[in-house]
């Protein structure tokens, strides 16, 4: 591939990524210390198998012998609620924070005499969550019927990838995986289309507290395409994930009326977006790796995530999620035998959206930029310690505060930030 | 070692352990497929990383090279709560769903050397329940009449790092720093903290978001291959005091004004002492059997080991008893690809008849795990390993009190669970 075909792809992939409101939806940036000190990057950058399996099966056919990744994720977020009504009245609800903790497992095989390769993982994947306590001076968290009251989230999901390629030729990997996804889902109340209303009008939400699990499955196909020793390309495609949706025991809640506390089930139905994901590595020379990425995550129209969002027909629809576009960019050194140091920026679109902001306050997603750096260190000839960090600043995302009929009544202003840090082991043999 | 001597540790080993009322506390009864396959035991058997981190740190120096182990446990509890009060009967069955738990093992020794590694994230515990509201019930009525609809959830991870170190040819030392990760959440909480309405009747309010609590605990061992084939270990585990887990909550009496304000609750959940000793036998070239004994101390133990029952007019949650547990296992190479397990665990319950109800957040009934696996090398360094284990129904059966009138609780569980994971020797 000459020059020019090399800078015409590399302008591509920057091209293709809108430059606004980036954001990065209820995924994890980057999957590991290695592939998440790389900002997420590497789709078309074999290093290790959590960043194949989750970004491009096609990069396994890579692997030379067996590589095994096992790493632990730590983060913790800090959520603000910032409300300013029509009248001049401000306020501000900070969510409890919680320390989450993401494990991730990963291996992948070739024989270096033949063409196939197989991987296999269980990877945290994504999450999100919130923690509000009851505040009377709040219009959002008043006790009900004045406002949602004790607001709290919690979601995770899991992928668990079985994974083939096969190097067609020298330059050319093709992969595919099959995808487990398990998602585990609480959220209380449930501001949706269950709840009881009294005399007054006046409504209550039944609540759907108990984390439950839920499952899907999809696949992936991707390729990997060594163009020159020095350049590589690939892509993958992973297809919506379809889960059941999820049902709780729950009761009924306005305590004036004669069925307050007795049993109803309550469901909601919350399934995972299409992804593509397409990139290009560049090895400027023998110990520098680079790789740049874009990512299009299809939240629109999606079960759940990808309603309408606001206010509909006087109910509130949760999430109201756009589609959002990603950038990755990562750069890996070999600053001397034993020690590699990495660095990498993610930039993506917000999927929350100012006009609907009352529908992302239990999974306010308004990060954006993603920093992010790390190393490994190589402890043993088959074995790298890795370890990486990343920080999310904070990030506002401003709209109307509106009531159940539409009426606006000030301002809200939710935020977040995120910091992060992980640690791992990768094995090769 | 004589033959006689060994028939005694043998001997010491059963006569050590309690031969009635068996079951198995907070903990998965092994840690990965070939463990639960022998029924969790293997204190003085050293075979592969996930037994070792979790029973006995010793066993590290058997590690040949590496060896690493990644598994994941799915299973299914099915609780049924039956209430007899004044002729009356009643019947709850709790949602049943999947439980999933990864565990993560490593362990290292350079054949040459003395000194051994190992890391591990390890899913040691998982336990909950999720009773629907049901008016027809004395015990999850609507509130003020019951506690109406119940959940709990508890899991907990163990991160240990690992030492063990070859002292002589036959006896190894080893030691571990185990960080432990627990999460809780329980809706309503059932504790000293309620609302009171105006004719008496009580409101519990609800701790129903996952929280999550840390606690450190240190683990020493000891592993002596007293003959070829024969070896004994012990280990010790140090109580784990885990901060107290906090939620935000609301006060819960309808009637009141304060009702839906905001509280914070708060309840301290320990985790136990716990000692494991076992023999190890080899009486084949292909054949190893493993028999151990365990004691985890739940009483005392700020959360589970309470009095339980109903103590100056509050419910006291759990009132665990500590526990005994016996396990034998068997592992035989049955071809050069193939090689088969099975193991038998029986323990005590540490739930309390007398104080049944306390037990309603957490029926750990289970006495009884039958287990059995396989395993199938796929590659000379990966062996896929496989296994299953049934918990047979067991009741934990005692008074309800309910005002004047004493009827009769019945907690009853079963447990059904399939572990799959990669055995890697390099």
């Amino acid at each position: 591939m000459n020059c020019c075909v090399k800078r015409l792809v590399l302008v591509a992939c920057l091209i293709l990524l809108p430059v606004s409101a980036w954001a990065q939806g209820a995924m994890l940036h980057g999957i590991g210390p290695v592939n998440s000190s790389m900002g997420g990057a590497g789709v078309a950058l074999p290093i290790e198998s959590l960043g194949a399996l989750t970004y491009n099966p096609a990069l396994i056919a890579a692997a030379e012998g067996n590589q095994i990744s096992f790493s632990t994720e730590f983060f913790k977020d800090a959520i603000l609620i910032d409300t300013t009504l029509t009248g001049g009245l401000v306020g501000r609800t900070t969510a409890t924070r919680h320390l989450s903790v993401v494990p991730a497992f990963g291996w992948m095989l070739r024989d270096p005499k033949g063409k196939l390769a197989l991987g296999f993982g269980l990877i945290g994947l994504a999450g999100f969550g919130a923690d509000y306590p009851t505040d009377s001076a709040s219009l959002l968290f008043a006790p009900s019927p004045s406002g949602f009251g004790r607001i709290y989230t919690d979601y995770r999901e899991t992928k668990i990838p079985i994974a083939f390629a096969y190097q067609v030729t020298p330059k050319l990997a093709i992969g595919g995986s099959l995808n487990v996804y398990m998602g585990s889902f609480a959220v209380a109340p449930l501001p949706y289309t269950f709840f009881d209303t009294d005399v007054a009008g006046n409504r209550y939400y039944a609540g759907a507290g108990k984390l439950d699990n839920s499952w899907a499955i999809a696949g992936q196909v991707g390729f990997f395409y060594q163009a020159t020793p020095m350049m590589s390309i690939g892509a993958s495609v992973t297809t919506p994930q379809n889960f059941s949706p999820y049902k709780w025991n729950a009761t009924y809640t306005n305590p004036g009326a004669a069925n307050f506390g007795q049993p109803r089930t309550v469901s909601f139905d919350l399934d995972g977006p299409m992804i593509v994901s397409f990139g290009v590595g560049l090895k400027p020379s023998a110990k520098t790796q680079i790789a740049v990425d874009g990512m299009f995550s299809k939240y629109k129209g999606v079960h759940g995530f990808g309603g309408p969002g606001g206010i509909n027909n006087g109910v509130v629809d949760p999430f109201g999620w756009r589609s959002v576009w990603t950038v990755k960019a990562g750069v890996q050194h070999q600053a001397s035998d034993k020690l590699t140091v990495r660095a990498g920026y993610n930039y993506s679109q917000m999927p929350v959206r100012p006009e609907v902001v009352l529908s992302a306050t239990g999974a306010p997603a308004t990060f954006q930029h993603h920093f992010c750096a790390g190393f490994g260190l190589k402890m043993f000839p088959f074995m790298e310690a890795v370890a990486s960090v990343y920080f999310v600043p904070r990030q506002h995302l401003v709209g109307p505060f509106p009531d159940l009929k539409g009426k606006i009544l000030g301002t809200l202003d939710e935020s977040n930030k995120l910091t992060g840090g992980l640690i791992g082991m990768s094995f090769r043999f | 070692m004589s033959c006689y001597v060994k028939r005694l540790v043998m001997v010491g080993c059963l006569v050590c352990l309690p031969v009635s009322g068996w079951a198995q506390g907070h903990m998965t009864p092994g840690a990965g497929p070939i463990n639960s396959a022998m029924g969790g035991a293997g204190v003085a058997l050293p075979i592969e990383s996930l037994g070792a981190l979790t029973f006995n740190p010793a066993l590290l120096a058997g590690a040949e090279g590496n060896q690493l182990s990644f598994a994941t446990e799915f299973f299914r509890d099915s609780i049924i709560i039956d209430t007899s009060l004044g002729g009356l009967k009643g019947r709850a069955t709790a949602k049943s769903q999947i439980g999933v738990l990864p565990t993560f093992g490593w362990m290292l020794r350079n054949p040459k050397g003395k000194l051994a590694l190992g890391f591990g994230l390890i899913g040691i515990s998982s336990m909950g329940a999720d009773y629907p509201a049901d008016s027809a019930s004395v015990l999850f009525a609507p509130v003020p009449n019951g506690f109406g609809h119940i959940f709990t959830d508890y899991r907990e991870i163990k991160i240990p790092v690992a030492f063990a170190y070859q002292v002589t040819p036959k006896l190894a030392l080893g030691a571990s720093l185990n960080v432990y990760m627990g999460s809780f959440a329980v809706a309503p909480l059932p504790g000293a903290v309620f609302d009171v309405g105006r004719n008496g009747q009580r409101y519990y309010p609800e701790a129903g978001r996952l929280t999550d609590a840390f606690a450190f605990g240190a683990q020493f061992g000891f592993h002596y291959q007293a003959s070829p084939t024969m070896s004994i270990g012990g280990s010790i585990t140090t109580p784990q005091n885990f901060k107290p887990y906090k939620w935000n909550s609301t006060y819960a009496d309808p009637t009141a004004v304060n009702y839906g304000q905001a509280r914070t609750l708060e309840f301290d959940l320990d985790g136990p002492m716990i000692v494991s000793f076992g023999v190890g036998f080899k009486p084949g070239p292909k054949t190893k059997l493993a028999i151990d004994g365990m004691f985890t101390k739940y009483k005392g133990v700020h959360g589970l080991g309470g009095p339980g029952g109903i103590v100056n007019g509050a419910i006291d949650p759990f009132g665990w008893r500590s526990i005994w547990t016996v396990k034998a296992g068997i592992e035989h190479q049955a071809t050069d690809k193939l090689t088969v397990r099975a193991g038998y665990n029986y323990s005590q319950m540490p739930v309390r008849s007398e104080v049944v109800l306390s037990a309603t957040g957490a029926p750990i009934t289970f006495q009884q795990y039958i287990c059995g696996g396989v395993g199938l090398k796929m590659f000379p360094f990966l062996e896929m390993v496989a296994s299953v284990y049934v918990v047979p129904r067991a009741h934990v059966v005692g008074p309800f009190p309910a005002g004047a009138i004493q009827g009769t609780l019945d907690e009853s569980n079963t447990r059904t669970s399939g572990l799959v994971g990669m055995n890697f020797r390099f």
